[in-house]
């Protein structure tokens, strides 16, 4: 039984408080949509769960199974059963894809995988997410789509068979095609492992594919509403706006900031030439 | 000098003598490698022609347990094409001067440098394009770990009436740490029209944000840096087609990462 309990959680980036004691609890198998304006804080909220370490945590508490989720490595967190599936997926150059899924995979085992038994997984999670098989011997994620990206987030989670998915955009540059093969993997997962998840997107499309039984809204740095996938549809139609009666006070909308923990300046690309 | 035209390996050792001269005259076809082994200093002199119309594939490999000092030179004939790759990932001081000299029309050179340490290893290189329609292109990649520092001094000289010449070069230096260093000297002297020339020289850390990344797929730092480093060095074996030293190159690199980041 996984059960992820966040409990009046207060989080800081850069001194500035982007969650302002957010509560939530995920049992196994459950499915939960979040949701609300960009810039309030569910980006935050999944990275603080997974561990970035831009994020500061300033009070509150995240246990997995009752374990101090917050004590933990970010290895640590993967290896206990969390995946996150990011808005922005990194590019590693000189890194092979199959290279790189190889060792993830690795990583959650005690034992190395056969490289038979990898190689057939690999290609059935490729095939499964309709990716070309040369975009496992490419770099990793160099010179892929934004939707061979967030499909190669996908093939990430079905080879680590998490026990919770945290999935921030996922859908987001994804065609209407890929949107259904990604919602039918997710929907997949959830039901062949019992694998629970929190997903973040603004599209009631790709959350009508996966029926979320859970949704809430996050805004300035609070869960202001909870319910059932009814919610989802209220947004859907609705908008943000009834909130408003509700006295919720929305956040002036910015520009959504990706925290960056400081970039290489060693950019692969810059060994091309002409760079003088 | 000794004529080489097919696949050899020469073993130097510092242990029998410290300091070493050899010289090698290549044709048609050739895959050289050259080992560097021994727990003394070492002080080796290379020179290498390559003669009219040949095709080279050196590799050098340094596993010597103390310093070496290297003065390679290589003269390239007309029609020429040689490869030239330097595996310098041993934990040891180096000094290291390289001489290209493109002496032929159609000569065409490439050298892929891969250094890391966390000693002192310091590079000068020069590229002479000394006739027209010549190519260079010089890549360096280094790190620097654990307070080492290193060093690219790199010049391409185009001379006067090399026209039709062209001349890259690329250097980059990932400093593992507050205490290392790096440093980048690129030079381009350009002395006639109508050629081609660029330099780019990149300096920084590895990507704290890529690490998070792979952290967040259940690999440790180590491992995370690991990956990133191999990856970072690999593209030195790129150029390089024969099967054999390829593959010797890359696990030459897979080998002394994982030593040097355990």
């Amino acid at each position: 039984m996984k059960r992820l309990e966040i409990k009046d959680l207060h989080v800081s980036v850069e001194d500035k408080e982007i969650l302002k004691g957010v509560s939530l609890t995920v049992n196994e198998g459950e499915v939960h949509a979040l949701m609300g304006p960009n810039g309030n804080g569910k980006s935050t909220l999944l990275m603080t769960v997974m561990g970035h370490p831009a994020y500061r945590v300033t009070s509150g508490s995240i246990t997995l199974d009752g374990q101090d989720l917050l004590a933990m490595s970010v290895d640590a967190r993967s290896k206990a059963g969390l995946f996150l599936g990011m808005q922005y997926p990194q590019t590693i150059d000189g890194v092979t894809n199959s290279d790189f899924l190889k060792a993830a995979v690795n990583a959650h085992r005690d034992e190395p995988i056969s490289l038979f038994t990898f190689i057939r997984q690999m290609d059935k999670a490729f095939s499964d997410l309709g990716m070309k098989d040369d975009l496992a011997h490419r770099y990793m994620n160099e010179g892929f789509s934004g939707g061979e990206k967030k499909r190669n987030e996908i093939v990430q989670m079905k080879l680590l068979k998490p026990d919770l998915a945290m999935l921030d955009e996922i859908d987001s540059g994804l065609d209407i095609d890929a949107l259904k093969i990604v919602a039918d993997n997710i929907n997949e997962m959830h039901e062949s492992n019992n694998m629970a998840a929190i997903i973040v997107s603004h599209y009631e499309r790709f959350l009508e594919y996966v029926r979320p039984a859970f949704a809430h809204v996050l805004v300035d740095g609070r869960i202001v509403a909870s319910g059932g996938y009814e919610l989802v549809e209220k947004i859907d139609t609705e908008g943000y706006e009834w909130l408003k009666a509700q006295n919720v006070e929305f956040k002036k909308e910015e520009v959504p900031v990706r925290v960056s923990l400081g970039s290489c300046a060693v950019n692969q690309k810059g060994r091309k030439n002409g760079n003088g | 000098m000794e004529t080489v035209s097919s696949s050899q390996t020469v073993v130097i050792s510092s242990s029998d003598s410290q300091s070493v001269s050899r010289q090698f005259a290549v044709q048609g076809e050739t895959y050289l490698v050259m080992m560097i082994e021994g727990d003394r200093k070492l002080d080796l002199q290379l020179e290498v022609r390559a003669l009219e119309g040949s095709r080279m594939t050196f590799l050098l490999i340094n596993h010597n347990r103390e310093e070496v000092i290297l003065h390679d030179s290589y003269h390239l004939e007309a029609d020429s094409e040689s490869v030239i790759a330097y595996c310098q990932l041993n934990d040891y001081p180096l000094q290291a001067d390289g001489e290209y000299h493109l002496d032929g029309q159609g000569a065409s050179l490439k050298v892929q440098n891969a250094a890391m340490t966390s000693d002192n290893k310091v590079f000068r290189q020069n590229t002479l394009h000394n006739e027209r329609n010549t190519t260079a292109n010089v890549n360096n990649y280094g790190i620097a770990m654990k307070g080492g520092s290193c060093d690219f001094d790199v010049r391409n000289r185009i001379g006067k009436g090399c026209h039709g010449s062209e001349t890259h070069q690329t250097s980059r230096i990932l400093t593992y740490d507050s205490q290392s260093r790096g440093r980048i000297l690129p030079v381009l002297y350009i002395d006639d029209n109508d050629v081609r020339a660029s330099h780019a020289a990149t300096m920084g850390q590895p990507d704290r944000d890529q690490i998070f990344y792979m952290q967040t797929r259940g690999l440790s730092y180590q491992e995370a840096m690991k990956l990133i480093t191999v990856g970072y060095l690999l593209p030195v074996s790129e150029v390089i087609d024969d099967e054999n030293i390829n593959s010797l190159l890359r696990q030459e690199i897979e080998t002394k990462v994982s030593e040097c980041l355990m």
